[in-house]
């Protein structure tokens, strides 16, 4: 399952595209989630391994079928070599081939070794959506049944041998730096093991959680010289509104702001403006890893899964194909997971506490997402209104709305959100 | 060491007394199902039963549970109540992420054990606590009252005379109306949340109907933004020069 599971749905609606095509028995579908690859497991909106922007459905839905078609092609191609049939003559359903004239019939899995050699067919034929049996049903949820009794794993969750815990507080502004720490007081609580200073966190390693939340209670950090950023943020709205007044910034629609649009009736003008949200995601960001010399390990639960791999490669110093990421089910994603910086922030601990000789560590806390939050959920739209008819008219005009997928490129045709 | 009666088993463990009980369970004893949220009594994700009612682990000190009977989402499934609760949980799939139900459910289960047949009052009541990010809470509200009515006809753990309660009446009505497996969902919930909406019955449960106050209280405040200062910890403000 290239997608990741954050409540949407999306590994029971992806299984049964699938197997809408394949004619599996969904009884049968069991799940694993596809390891970090772009290029094998790539969204095919994005071209990368991303699970966001509510499109897994519309990205997968042609792509999906023409595999489950394709291998039932397949399937059906070794039974019918196997009985010296045609093709033609063979009927699927429910995870089996049938040969209706003779009576015999045989299972996806006792074909799955002959089909495997079978060449992959190049245009194989869609269902017609009325001949659909699962697509439009409703069906029960593959993974809520471990849901209930406390059996599911988030990234959280992931407990290893001989594990240390780890939790960390943050500068709270962007490009903040940490100054002086006294950890005396910190060092003396039963379980603390470590006090890791880093440039722009601390983080106090324990024999579990309860230590190490204890240590950082206790920790004295003074954060030094407020950081030129923090300025910068404040100045932000000013910029932007500046920015607004240049239009250099602002997404516009030429046909909504035309000379004719604006000449229409009265023009109302109003800005909105919201503050810095944390995404509050109900599991704490958390990353746990488990770095060797010459390999890294990584438990999370992310919607990037390729990108973590690499930029865990780049924090670690090692190579990617050197950083084995185990995905997990998200406790909420939000967009919040879109961003690798948890992982990051790991690995930087992990390395830490390697040169003082403690191998594996679980970065987690409640804290530390609230800091981390990358901030952005800020919008800000500024809307010239038009009268028209008694009814009120808004010509689409606003500033793109999640930042995540600004940072990632996005056109800007899926960020402008248009309104009438 | 010190040993905890959990789910039925005693487990023997290593950990200071102020420990809160949600560590020993997760970084100890390895039983994860009981989930980390807030660590502040403020989301309801650790909610676990002592003695049956249900508490915030995570700001419980083991050395308070001493030799009273922990139950965990691991093991509430062993209570009727909280089978039933789970089976609910599953028809109506009030889940989507998950990661607050382990809570939710302890919370659900807690009531129904307490308070067979719910009003919205009592449901309010007992699961104002429990945050869910995701939003299911019309879910669970349907899964609560679902169960309830289950119990009352079937004649399970408590006398018929609740099956003319107001509640299971309501159910019986939408049932009887011809909604069955998946069209229960579409129309169970609107049609639930506009008649009890309009529902004129005195909101507040007797006392002895009240799930009893537990050390953890089952109604803590809402979160809010502004108490910043016992989130974080006094000593962890950023402070400017």
């Amino acid at each position: 399952m290239p997608q990741v599971e954050m409540g949407q749905g999306v590994y029971t609606s992806m299984a049964m595209i699938l197997a809408e095509e394949l004619d599996a028995d969904f009884a049968q579908v069991t799940l694993e989630h596809a390891p970090p690859s772009d290029k094998l497991y790539g969204n095919p909106a994005f071209g990368i391994q991303v699970t966001g922007n509510s499109n897994s459905i519309r990205a997968f839905w042609k792509p999906l079928r023409k595999a489950g078609a394709g291998a039932r092609a397949m399937l059906v191609q070794a039974a019918a070599q196997q009985w010296q049939v045609e093709p033609a003559s063979c009927t699927t359903a429910n995870g089996e081939v049938m040969h209706a004239a003779s009576g015999r019939k045989l299972s996806y899995g006792a074909l799955a070794d002959a089909a495997s050699s079978q060449t992959p067919p190049k245009d194989v034929p869609l269902k017609d959506p009325k001949d659909f049996t699962l697509i439009g049903k409703p069906l029960k949820r593959l993974d809520t049944p471990d849901k209930v009794n406390g059996k599911v794993v988030y990234g959280i969750d992931a407990m290893l041998p001989g594990m240390k815990f780890a939790t960390l507080a943050a500068c709270p502004v962007f490009g903040g730096k940490v100054g002086q720490v006294d950890d005396s007081a910190a060092k003396e609580i039963p379980g603390v093991r470590q006090v890791v200073v880093l440039d722009d966190l601390v983080a106090v390693v324990g024999d579990h959680m309860w230590a190490a939340k204890k240590g950082l209670d206790a920790l004295v950090i003074d954060l030094g010289r407020r950081p030129e950023r923090a300025h910068q943020l404040e100045g932000h709205l000013a910029g932007s509104a500046r920015g607004e007044r240049e239009r250099t910034a602002w997404s516009r629609n030429p046909q909504a702001t035309s000379p004719r649009a604006w000449r229409r009736g009265d023009r109302l003008e109003a800005a909105y403006e919201l503050p810095f949200l944390a995404h509050a995601t109900m599991e704490p960001l958390n990353c746990t890893v488990h770095l060797k010399p010459d390999a890294c390990e990584i438990w999370t639960g992310t919607q990037i899964v390729a990108r973590v791999q690499s930029e865990a490669a780049k924090a670690a110093g090692l190579p990617v194909e050197k950083v084995i990421v185990n995905n997990h089910l998200l406790g909420g994603g939000f967009g919040r997971r879109l961003e690798p910086d948890m992982v990051v922030a790991a690995v930087r601990v992990a390395q830490a506490c390697r040169r003082a000789g403690q191998g594996r560590v679980d970065a987690r806390g409640r804290h530390p997402a609230r800091r981390l939050s990358s901030g952005l959920s800020r919008h800000d739209c500024r809307e010239p209104v038009g009268r028209q008819d008694r009814r009120l008219e808004i010509p689409g005009h606003r500033l793109g709305d999640h930042g995540a997928l600004a940072a990632a490129g996005v056109p800007e045709r899926h960020r402008h959100r248009r309104r009438r | 060491m010190a040993t905890l009666k959990i789910n039925g088993e005693s487990k023997t463990f290593d950990a200071p007394d102020d420990m809160p009980l949600l560590w020993v369970l997760r970084d100890v004893l390895g039983m994860t199902g009981t989930k980390f949220g807030c660590g502040i009594a403020q989301c309801g994700a650790c909610t676990v039963h002592v003695d049956g009612k249900p508490v915030r682990s995570c700001m419980l000190p083991v050395g308070a549970v001493r030799d009273r009977a922990v139950t965990t989402i691991e093991g509430v499934g062993a209570t009727p109540a909280g089978a039933k609760v789970q089976k609910a949980w599953l028809d109506l799939e009030v889940i989507q992420c998950g990661y607050c139900q382990s809570g939710q459910i302890m919370s659900a289960a807690a009531l129904l054990a307490a308070t067979p047949n719910p009003d919205d009052s009592d449901i309010d009541a007992a699961m104002a606590g429990n945050i869910c990010r995701c939003g299911t809470y019309v879910r669970i509200r349907a899964a609560i009252k679902q169960r309830g009515f289950r119990t009352s006809v079937v004649g399970g753990d408590h006398d018929s005379s609740q099956t003319e309660s107001p509640t299971g009446f309501r159910a019986a009505h939408l049932l009887t109306g011809g909604l069955a497996g998946g069209f229960l969902l579409a129309f169970h919930l609107p049609v639930a949340r506009g008649r009890t909406s309009r529902c004129s019955r005195p909101t507040r449960p007797t006392a002895s109907s009240r799930p009893t106050p537990s050390f953890a209280s089952t109604r803590q405040a809402r979160p809010r933004w502004s108490c910043r200062r016992s989130r974080w910890g006094r000593a962890s403000i950023p402070r400017w020069r």
